[in-house]
């Protein structure tokens, strides 16, 4: 580490909502990816995949929306950490 | 197993449909996956430091795979649309098996089951009976095909499944194929690695594996499509800054159509790709470079029963791709019309530098430049080819006949036959010369094509003074079909010794309209040696 540290709570906050919005498209995206055809095997493991992969996508869509949470939770912790060293040092006087 | 009511009914449509909305997804999860690139490399802006450049690598790391699913969306819409075109032949043998019943006297019940039309009187029972048979095998053929498909389609869904379920896990590969390595011996490597490497080396190095002769057809496809709309962006960026900064003007103006040229082309190649009716398209390369180059397969190659590759000529490039896409689609359409059962893959082979004026097109420079990438790719076609081989045919039309013959006389072709239409010679002067047996060299030439008049320069002079002598007072001036052309023997001459099929007189670029015996002709050479005793 060099020492340099930066942080813009607000950008961060940015980057958090992008990846709300990422999160969310993943978690309604795709549909009539099945075809009603019981008859046919094909058609039993398409719809045996397609629920696999809503389960992945659902999965991942959490992931995207914990990272923006941890964003934001990381904007809310430097900004807190900033309040409590004013505190402090005003207390000093 | 597939009954006889079940195929009646099946609709090879909604299985197409189900896949462009796979391909849909994929597009839309490798949009998402593009933000989160995005956001992973702004994170940093505004946080500097361990915890700024964490949350960097944390971010990207979220990417990985979506970028696994998106390929997965792909090859599901690949498996789907070949189990469509498997119904559809299916359904087609099926077909063909009714209608041959009645005229020989055999009742078909619901189940499919047949036997001899006993309403009919005075009938040879024996031979009613043996018909009876002949269309009851040709149905359980229809039922077995289908349900072979069935199976073979559920099976590679179980696979994307179990992938799926694990997340779609990628792993970088343990070998590398050597540089310039020969197609066979990259399909030998590519075959030896896990799922996990294959799909590592698609998500990481799409241009690599989308250009490598002797990688499957599917696999370049996936990595092919994955590039397209970033290629699209770099152009619009590339306009962007010419625009702004290129000097002179008139500088600016010619790169901008250029750039718009190469834009017009990768959208009307993502159309193709996004068509949900029809055969399936398979991108197997596209380059914006230059004029930009392109190699798309109408169906997949790797499985057809024959493989047709078509090598345009002159004015031939990216931003004049639908011409030539429509020509490849129209080849794809007849040979499936003449035989509904065969499975025919047409593809556009642009993967050189098509002469764009006449005095480019003077020169045979272009055609052997072409000529190992040509010879490599028809390789590379071979070797990734499932089952039996395919009936190969290489077609050249106009300067990319010149570029067939050049390719096959100086590498060498896999292919079964060659066929040119519209050439002006192809480098040599007997079809002997081309490295198969003449009887499997083809070409025709319309009665109006000024191709055929196109004689070396240096001949004029001696035509006229032939001319002149014949009828010193009224010498036939007037031009004539040369047996010599600009690169060569007419190879329409019977003196080139391949063999000549003819079409009607709609010039130099009618050889694809539908109303043209020639595309017959083309369609019936791609359907292997069956069909050419109906060659005209």
């Amino acid at each position: 580490m060099d020492g340099d540290l930066r942080v813009d709570p607000n950008l961060l906050r940015d980057r958090a909502a992008e990846l709300s919005l990422v999160a969310r498209a993943l978690a309604t995206g795709g549909a009539d990816l099945c075809v009603a055809a019981p008859a046919w095997s094909a058609g039993v493991g398409l719809a045996g995949l397609a629920s696999v992969v809503s389960s992945a996508l659902g999965s991942a869509a959490a992931r995207v929306a914990h990272s923006g949470d941890l964003l934001r939770s990381a904007a809310t912790g430097y900004e807190d950490a900033d309040r409590r060293a004013a505190v402090r040092l005003h207390r000093v006087g | 197993m597939v009954t006889y009511a079940q195929l009646w009914r099946a609709d090879p449509g909604v299985w197409r449909a189900a896949g462009a909305a796979w391909n849909r997804s994929a597009v839309g999860v490798g949009q998402r996956a593009g933000e989160l690139g995005v956001v992973a490399s702004r994170v940093a802006d505004g946080w500097r430091g361990a915890a700024g450049s964490a949350a960097r690598d944390h971010v990207r790391a979220l990417r990985e795979p979506l970028d696994a699913a998106r390929l997965a969306f792909v090859e599901t819409d690949q498996v789907l649309s070949d189990f469509a075109s498997a119904l559809t032949r299916a359904r087609g043998m099926l077909a063909a098996a009714v209608a041959a019943a009645a005229p020989a006297h055999v009742e078909i019940d619901r189940a499919g089951r047949t036997a001899p039309d006993v309403t009919v009187t005075g009938i040879d029972r024996a031979a009613a009976l043996h018909a009876a048979d002949r269309v009851g095998a040709a149905i359980g053929a229809a039922l077995d095909a289908a349900a072979a498909a069935d199976r073979a389609a559920a099976e590679h869904l179980g696979r994307l499944g179990a992938a799926a379920a694990e997340g779609w896990p990628t792993t970088p590969p343990r070998s590398r194929v050597p540089v310039g390595a020969p197609p066979v011996v990259v399909r030998h490597w590519w075959a030896g690695l896990s799922e996990a490497e294959r799909r590592w080396l698609i998500v990481h190095e799409p241009a690599y594996v989308g250009r490598l002769d002797g990688v499957p057809v599917a696999a370049r496809d996936q990595a092919n499509r994955s590039l397209l709309a970033e290629q699209r962006a770099a152009l619009v960026r590339e306009r962007a800054a010419a625009v702004r900064t290129a000097m002179p003007r008139n500088a600016a103006v010619a790169a901008s159509i250029r750039l718009v040229g190469l834009m017009s082309g990768i959208d009307g190649v993502d159309a193709r790709l996004s068509t949900p009716s029809g055969e399936r398209a398979y991108l197997l390369s596209l380059v914006t470079a230059g004029d930009g180059r392109v190699v798309l397969a109408v169906g997949d190659p790797d499985r057809a029963d024959n493989v047709l590759t078509y090598v345009p000529g002159m004015t031939a490039d990216l931003g004049a791709v639908r011409d030539d896409l429509g020509r490849t689609e129209a080849l794809a359409s007849r040979a499936a019309a003449l035989d509904p059962a065969q499975r025919t893959s047409t593809v556009l082979w642009l993967d050189y530098d098509a002469p764009s004026f006449l005095n480019e097109a003077m020169f045979a420079g272009r055609a052997h430049e072409a000529g190992p990438a040509l010879h490599r790719f028809a390789e590379g076609l071979r070797a990734t080819h499932d089952g039996p081989p395919a009936q190969q045919v290489v077609l050249g039309h106009s300067y990319g006949a010149l570029t067939v013959g050049t390719a096959a006389r100086e590498q060498g072709l896999a292919a079964n036959d060659l066929i040119f239409v519209g050439a002006p010679g192809v480098g040599t002067d007997h079809a002997a010369a081309l490295g198969l047996p003449p009887a499997h060299v083809w070409s025709s030439t319309a009665a109006n094509d000024p191709i055929a008049y196109l004689a070396p320069g240096w001949k004029e002079p001696f035509i006229r003074i032939g001319a002149e002598l014949s009828n010193p007072f009224w010498p036939d001036l007037r031009p004539h079909t040369n047996e010599e052309l600009w690169f060569g023997h007419n190879p329409s001459n019977p003196e080139f010794g391949g063999r000549v099929f003819t079409g009607d007189p709609h010039g130099h670029s009618g050889y694809w309209r539908a109303d043209n015996d020639a595309l017959d002709d083309i369609a019936r050479i791609a359907l292997g040696p069956e069909h050419h005793r109906e060659i005209q």
